[in-house]
């Protein structure tokens, strides 16, 4: 296996930990709840990335009726991205227990 | 009636119109709509003048960013995480750490025809992607990634034995029409190698460390 498909990007790990103890978010939102971590100028890739990984999935907002401007889209942690953030938390305890 | 004080709609509008210029549709739709339609949200919520102007600039420096970095977001690296892409998401710093010098080496020598050159480069990036777009070099799957590259006849240049041919060529010509350039490119050309030779060696030392270091990974 490819050492890439290892790591975990800090980045997508603070995603999918915002994602599964909010709910779903908007990019935005996200930006605002990183404190600073996530940078509006690359959420947005970043979060394009881990839907083609299959970590979350995103869907647009309905649109009201007078609403103005393009429909927002709101992004849910999928069951397998939740898997592998839990794996990811399991094996950097067990690593840390390790004293490394 | 101001530029700020119109609808968020018309300020979305027009940005998706230039970005349709430059990125594709799956680029647009999965990135690029998203961060519109936040920002068009941002200054709709903005109840005083100065809110939305911070909004609006914001929103546009943050789709500044995206035309630098989408162009770097390959299939690959989409999928895999790949080298190009971490370097673009995780510290676009670099990128402009790189541009900053080749810009001051080219205000040196062409003072303010770097201006010109700059605006010229930009404009050809912009006219590139459109044609790419619109003429892809191989048949894109359904919704996948359209990738930036060059090709001579078919063949992919990209980080090999092409690529190299394209850079040498490139240099060739620039020498051969500038020569006062000749300096310059040659001091570049060994601060790139070193700088990649350096920073070759680091990673070789992160993965090595990496899998002595980690036992679980070891085992596996």
């Amino acid at each position: 296996m490819d050492d890439r498909e290892l790591r975990l990007p800090a980045k997508e790990r603070l995603i999918l930990d915002l994602l599964v103890s909010t709910g779903p978010l908007y990019g935005l939102r996200l930006v605002e709840l990183s404190e600073g971590r996530l940078k509006r100028g690359t959420v947005y890739v970043t979060l394009a990335r881990m839907e083609a990984k299959g970590y979350l999935v995103s869907e647009q907002e309905p649109a009201p009726p007078g609403a103005i401007g393009l429909p927002r889209r709101l992004y849910r942690s999928t069951p397998m991205g939740e898997r592998v953030l839990q794996a990811w938390t399991v094996m950097a305890k067990q690593l840390a227990w390790e004293g490394i | 009636m101001t530029r700020l004080e119109r609808s968020p709609r018309e300020v979305g509008g027009l940005l998706l119109r230039v970005a349709a210029l430059i990125f594709d549709e799956c680029a647009l739709s999965t990135i690029v709509r998203p961060a519109i339609a936040d920002m068009q949200h941002e200054i709709n919520q903005a109840d005083t003048r100065g809110k939305r102007l911070v909004a609006y600039v914001r929103g546009l420096w943050a789709l500044a960013k995206l035309a630098v970095v989408v162009p770097f977001e390959g299939p690959q690296s989409v999928i895999s995480g790949g080298t190009v892409g971490r370097v673009a998401i995780f510290d676009e710093r670099v990128l402009t750490i790189m541009f900053l010098p080749y810009a001051a080496g080219a205000w040196m020598f062409l003072g303010e025809l770097a201006w010109a050159a700059l605006a010229g480069g930009v404009l050809l990036g912009v006219g590139l992607r459109w044609w790419h777009n619109r003429h892809p070099a191989r048949i894109p799957a359904p919704m996948t990634w359209l990738g930036s590259d060059i090709n001579f006849s078919s063949i992919p240049v990209g980080g090999n034995a092409g690529g190299l041919i394209c850079m040498i060529g490139c240099a060739a010509i620039l020498v051969a029409g500038m020569p006062a350039f000749a300096w310059f490119l040659a001091a570049t050309s060994a601060s790139g190698a070193l700088l990649a030779g350096a920073l070759f060696a680091w990673h070789g030392t992160r993965a090595a460390g990496r899998h002595s270091r980690s036992s679980l990974l070891g085992r596996a």
